[in-house]
Parts: C-alpha cells; structure tokens; sequence
C-alpha cells in the first residue's frame, strides 16, 4: 500500500494508481482510514469497483496494466522484489514512444504527439498520407477529444483548477488544428465564465487545505476546524461540499 | 426437455462470460476496459479505463482490516 502511494507521487500524472477495497468496507471508512494513514493528497484513485479479477487467495494484491491495457503482471506485490517498480518505470518510457509495431513512418509523429504537440503530431501523419497516416490521425483526434471529455467531467464534480490546467494543455498542443481548438476553445469560455466564479474559488480553498493537511495530522482539531470553516464560507458548492464531507470523515470511528 | 436444458445451460454460460467481461479480464489478456459505476474518490473526470487510456496502471487491492 505505502508502496503504490510512493509510486503515484513520485510519477505523477504519468502513472494512474487505483486503489480497490476488497474487505466491502463501507466508501466513508475506508476514505477516513486512508486520510487517516497519510496517503491521500495525490492523484490516486479510490474505489471498491474491481477493475479487474483478483487471481489470489489475499490481501494485498498488485496488477500493473500496460500502456497497451494489458495486465502485465499481477499477485502478492513480496513476490515481485523490483519488478514491479521496473515494469511501472518501463511503461512510462513506453507511454512517451510510438506504440509497438509502428511502422517507421509514422514514429516521428507518434513521438510527437507523445511530447503534447497535437497539431504537429496530425500534420506529421498527413505528410505519411494513406491507411497508414489517417489511422493514426483518428487515433491522435480520439485521444484528445477522450482528454476534452474528462475535462469537461472534471468541471462537473467540482475540479475547475485541473479542468483549466487540461484545458490550457490542451489549447496549447491543439494550435493550428482548427475543429479540435474550437471544442477546448469553447470548454474554455465556459471554465472562465462567472457563473463557475464561486466553485472556483472553493476549489482552491479545498485543495489548498487538503494538500496541506494529507501529510500531516488530518484530522487534528485545528485541521477540522478549517475544514468546517471552508465548508461554511464555500456553502453550496461542490468542494464546500467536500470540506463538509472531510468534518465528517473525521467523526467516524476507525477502531471499530 | 433436453433441448430447455440444453438452453438453460447455454444461458447460464453466457451469463458466466457476461460476468468475467463486466468485472474486467485476466493477466495476459489484451485491452483491459471497465467502466466505474459510481466515479471513484478523487476521480478528476476518470469515469473508466478509456480515460485512462496510454498510461501505465498500478492497481493495489487491499483491504482496511
């Protein structure tokens, strides 16, 4: 567990980590229990939905999938010694290269795309032309219309600072390419309109504090009160919403 | 009566396989997809594997007790 934390915060956003509860513990003990353990306050996930099948007898399990979705290696994570930290740092490598079986031709523009040059990544499999050139076209148009569409899922439950920092990402490496532009362009106008002012400012306070507190003594007094404070100032919106839900948390009884 | 049997057979088969195919699919197998019913904690717009999609994944079952 502490082991998959690390991984996630020492690769960032190049690395998804899904943590899956398995003993049907209840969604608000669990979350109570690992803020209470020090390990929220990154870019893991938490849930108790199996993404895939458990292959053994207990707990804890490990599973990397590759960046082709493949499950590369899964079981009790003592048996792997450093090769799961090696598959997990050779994954990361891949994901910023030409898929396998690439033909040449069409290298230079999968590694540009990898490098966030979306515009570049297109142009580049336009020069390559034929089957070849616009199928990887319509990968690269899926890929970034798949990245617009969580943006605009991150708007929706509250996350405006990383639905503007996609957006932003995204308006960057899509200059030139006109149709996708318009799509971000329009996402944009909406994450600066003023209707979304309030949820802004609470998502800040939110995420200010919870990256705050998450390694040190979450649910010490002070840190309670701050999180009521928030909630009471930023009343009505869905990170108020998230405070309230942290004063909460931090009632409920983990010796149980 | 052997023919119903046969089908509720069948039937029940095809729901094991529904099943396998809904919870995700084993080690070795390509492309694995699911989609969450409930968005995860800390979801940030990831709703499934789709989203996810080029990036290596850790999965860590544990258990709280």
């Amino acid at each position: 567990m502490p082991a998959s934390v690390k991984l996630q915060e020492l690769y960032g956003d190049d690395v998804q980590v899904i943590f899956i509860e398995c003993q049907n513990t209840d969604k608000n003990t669990y979350e109570a229990f690992a803020w209470k353990m020090k390990w929220m306050g990154n870019n893991a996930l938490w849930t108790n939905e199996r993404v895939i099948p458990t292959v053994g007898d207990g707990l804890p399990e490990v599973a990397v999938i590759g960046v082709d979705g493949t499950v590369l290696l899964q079981g009790y994570p003592g048996d792997f010694g450093k090769k799961l930290e090696e598959t997990v740092a050779a994954e990361v490598k891949k994901s910023k290269e030409a898929p396998e079986g690439t033909p040449a031709s069409l290298k230079k523009a999968w590694t540009t795309f990898a490098k966030g040059d979306v515009s570049g990544a297109l142009a580049e499999a336009d020069k390559v032309g034929g089957d070849e050139g616009s199928a990887a076209r319509a990968v690269f148009v899926r890929r970034v219309e798949a990245r617009l569409a969580r943006a605009k899922r991150m708007l929706e439950m509250g996350d405006v600072a990383e639905a503007e920092a996609a957006v932003a990402a995204l308006q960057k490496s899509c200059k030139g390419a006109a149709d996708l532009l318009a799509q971000v362009t329009e996402l944009s106008t909406r994450i600066a309109s003023p209707e979304l002012a309030a949820e802004r400012d609470a998502a800040k306070a939110w995420s200010s504090f919870s990256s705050k507190v998450a390694k040190e003594k979450p649910f010490d007094e002070g840190n309670v009160k701050k999180a009521q404070g928030i909630a009471d100032k930023h009343k009505g919106t869905k990170n108020g919403a998230r405070a309230a839900r942290f004063v909460e948390l931090s009632k409920i009884n983990l010796n149980r | 009566m052997r023919t119903s049997l046969h089908c509720t057979a069948l039937a029940a088969l095809a729901l094991v396989g529904v099943a396998w195919l809904s919870s995700g699919a084993p080690a070795g197998s390509a492309g694995v997809d699911f989609t969450f019913r409930e968005a995860p904690l800390n979801a940030r717009g990831v709703m499934g594997m789709r989203d996810l999609l080029g990036k290596p994944i850790v999965i860590d079952f544990w258990g709280k007790n």
